[in-house]
């Protein structure tokens, strides 16, 4: 059955950092930029301790909110 | 037979209309449903205008530190709660190594506020595996317990501090396989695991430093079980929690294990966050997945207190810049009289009373003023000839701030959105958090909420809808086997009650935790009687809990 | 201030007081990205108070039209 589209998110490997996620999700974009990206859309990350650590469990969006959730 | 309960309106647990008829119960089973049973038992009770039903099962409680020193996990049973799941949260207090103890200590006492005193000298730590902790528990129950492990605990067993500092390697997760699977042979329901909860340091708990990898192995051993992963997700936070659904559905489909995610919560702020939520259960249990959304039935308060600046306070931004003051400032600032009149314009605009009116005085530090807890603001500034923004003020200054309050119904409290949740069929009711939170608010009580308000008040659900919810339902998604139905073989665990009555008592203040220790508890309304394996555990007629200990760990 | 109409800055659209889960006042933004997008994030009360003092901001109104960076650096430079 097909599931409809859902923010696509992933997990951190063990020992990732922002860069690294930055280069192996968006590949495509300059690293500087990707890692912003990143973290624009993982803000969650940074509102708990602690701050802006990647934790093993950790959701990390891979891009921005699909639509306008109201 | 050991125990006739007569003419009730038996309510089974199946969703099936009610009928009248008899229960026969013999050696904690029962023998017989329906019709008139001949002849007499050892002890009859008539259940008369009264529905009998199964026992209820709460599936999200951490009564685990209580129930060494209260089998009962009093006020749970007398609420007709007749088996319990603790172990939540991925705490549990095995399996644990002895010098872990300390840290979990730190982990349950932040996460639920247990007192110091409840574990010194409370009872005496015998065991460091699943089945010996078992094996502790057992002697002393009247309720029945169906106890996950704890994914912290297992962590910290195995990799000892580097659980709260990185990734496990391969060895450690076999390691933590294999020692899932003693705690599932000696009984467990299930892992439980968070992402979101601290330690008593602030820092996380060892279960989020778990990548998926370790996540998948683990579920791979309840796979071999057919057991529940349960897990905290992140409240409130919409595309989170679908991502959480996602996981959890690959995990079920993966391993062909149930999953149950707790709890999910309905709010003004975030108001499509429970359609966007259910949309996606819904996708994925069409897919086969089991993902169970749990949802407790009681709106969510919030307390304050004058020593911290709530949140509570930032729509007023004269009160938040005055909470916010140290605290010598902050005294002197309530006490001016040009400046409380300000701040008092700011909170009851126009003489306008209703955001502090229904606001409860919570505790107080005065002995004198113990006759205010519980009372609301606007009967206090009634009695007193004030406003309620000004007694509060008034009780705060009193108490030297070491006074509390508590505003009412802030959250999940739209009583048809909740309502229509509670019955949807894809929704797991539960996530009562029986036993944690104790210094700040009760979780007791929510059953006969459900009844109270949802059923006899609004009609969201029929009462025998209600009953197999929080029964069969419950019994059927954690594979709790021969229990749930009032069926002839099924354990005897019976709650008779009365539908027009059923509801949770007031919120009170209790002094019944280890030295005295204190906590928020709330007494039932409309329960006659409470079987649990065929003995009764609670009654009115007798005034209340008795000495049976017939409560067993629920295993396969 | 608020967002212009072709900022691709994300920026805080709204800002809530919510109850938690274990009795506590939350705050609540809404996060408004550059293609038009939007998702919420919560903060405990201590987050929410330095996010407050360093937006210079006295009631939660103000908080509206602050980048996520500006958000993002608080946070960051916060020790607890």
């Amino acid at each position: 059955m097909e599931l409809s589209r859902a923010r696509s998110f992933t997990t951190a490997r063990p020992g990732e950092e922002w860069a690294d996620i930055a280069r192996r999700t968006l590949a495509d974009q300059d690293p500087g930029q990707a890692v912003e990206a990143l973290q624009s859309w993982n803000l969650h990350l940074f509102l708990r301790q602690p701050r802006g650590r990647i934790l093993g469990c950790d959701v990390i969006f891979t891009e921005p909110p699909l639509t306008d959730a109201g | 037979m050991d125990l006739i309960i007569r003419n009730g309106r038996i309510v089974d647990g199946t969703g099936l209309p009610a009928y009248q008829g008899d229960i026969g119960i013999r050696d904690g089973r029962i023998v017989s449903v329906g019709g008139r049973i001949p002849g007499t038992a050892t002890e009859e009770i008539d259940a008369a205008g009264r529905v009998v039903a199964p026992g209820f099962i709460d599936p999200h409680t951490h009564f685990d530190v209580q129930l060494l020193w209260d089998g009962q996990a009093r006020p749970a049973l007398e609420h007709g709660i007749t088996t319990v799941v603790p172990g939540n949260c991925s705490l549990s207090l095995a399996p644990l190594k002895v010098e872990h103890r300390p840290r979990l200590v730190g982990m349950f006492q932040q996460i639920e506020e247990m007192p110091d005193a409840a574990f010194d000298g409370a009872f005496e730590w015998t065991w460091e595996s699943f089945a010996d902790y078992l094996t502790a528990l057992r002697s002393k129950l009247a309720v029945n317990v169906a106890p996950l492990a704890g994914h912290s605990v297992i962590r910290l067993w195995v990799m000892g501090d580097a659980a709260n500092e990185r990734a496990a390697n391969a060895d450690e997760i076999a390691g933590m396989q294999e020692l899932l699977r003693q705690c599932l042979e000696a009984g467990a329901v299930g892992l439980s695991t968070s992402f979101v909860d601290v330690d008593e340091r602030l820092q996380p708990v060892p279960s989020r430093y778990a990548h998926a990898e370790e996540i998948d192995a683990l579920a791979a051993v309840l796979g071999e079980y057919g057991r529940m992963l349960q897990v905290v997700p992140e409240f409130y936070a919409t595309d989170i929690t679908l991502a959480r659904v996602d996981q959890l559905a690959e995990l079920s489909l993966k391993h062909q294990i149930p999953t149950t995610f707790s709890p999910l919560f309905d709010s003004a702020a975030n108001p499509d966050n429970i359609s966007r939520v259910m949309a996606r259960v819904e996708e994925q249990m069409a897919r086969g997945a089991r993902v169970w959304p749990q949802v407790q039935t009681r709106p969510i308060d919030i307390s304050f207190t004058f020593e911290v600046a709530s949140l509570l306070f930032a729509g007023t931004p004269g009160w938040y810049r005055t909470m916010r003051l140290p605290r010598d400032e902050k005294i002197a600032a309530l006490r001016d009289p040009e400046r409380l009149a300000r701040l008092l314009e700011e909170a009851e605009p126009g003489g306008n009373t209703d955001r502090f009116r229904k606001m409860r005085v919570r505790a107080v530090a005065r002995r004198e003023d113990d006759g205010l807890v519980g009372r609301s603001l606007g009967d206090i500034a009634a009695e007193r000839d004030s406003t309620p923004a000004r007694v509060m003020v008034d009780i705060a200054l009193a108490n030297d701030l070491d006074a509390s309050f508590v505003a009412t119904d802030l959250g999940h409290n739209d009583p048809a959105r909740v309502g229509a949740l509670l019955a949807h069929p894809m929704v797991h009711i539960g996530a009562s958090d029986g036993g944690a939170h104790i210094q700040s608010f009760a979780t007791y009580g929510d059953t006969g909420y459900l009844f109270s308000r949802f059923v006899r008040e609004r009609h969201d659900l029929t009462l025998e809808a209600a009953v197999k919810k929080i029964t069969a339902d419950t019994a059927r998604i954690w594979g709790i086997a021969g229990r749930g139905l009032l069926q002839p073989g099924f354990a005897a665990d019976i709650t008779v009650f009365d539908p027009d009555v059923i509801d949770r008592g007031d919120e009170v203040v209790a002094h019944d935790m280890p030295e005295a220790g204190m906590r928020y508890v709330r007494g039932s309304r409309g329960i006659y009687t409470v079987v649990v394996n065929g003995a009764v555990a609670w009654s009115a007629a007798a005034g209340g809990y008795t000495e049976a200990r017939q409560g067993q760990v629920v295993t396969r | 201030m608020p967002a212009e109409p072709h900022d691709a800055t994300p920026r805080i659209e709204r800002a809530l007081v919510a109850p938690g889960h274990d009795g506590s006042a939350e705050l609540l933004l809404r996060i408004r990205y550059g293609d038009g997008s939007s998702d919420s994030v919560t903060l405990d009360a201590a987050a929410a108070e330095r996010l407050l003092d360093q937006c210079g901001a006295t009631a939660l109104e103000q908080l509206v039209g602050q980048p996520w960076r500006r958000l993002l650096n608080v946070l960051e430079q916060s020790g607890d």
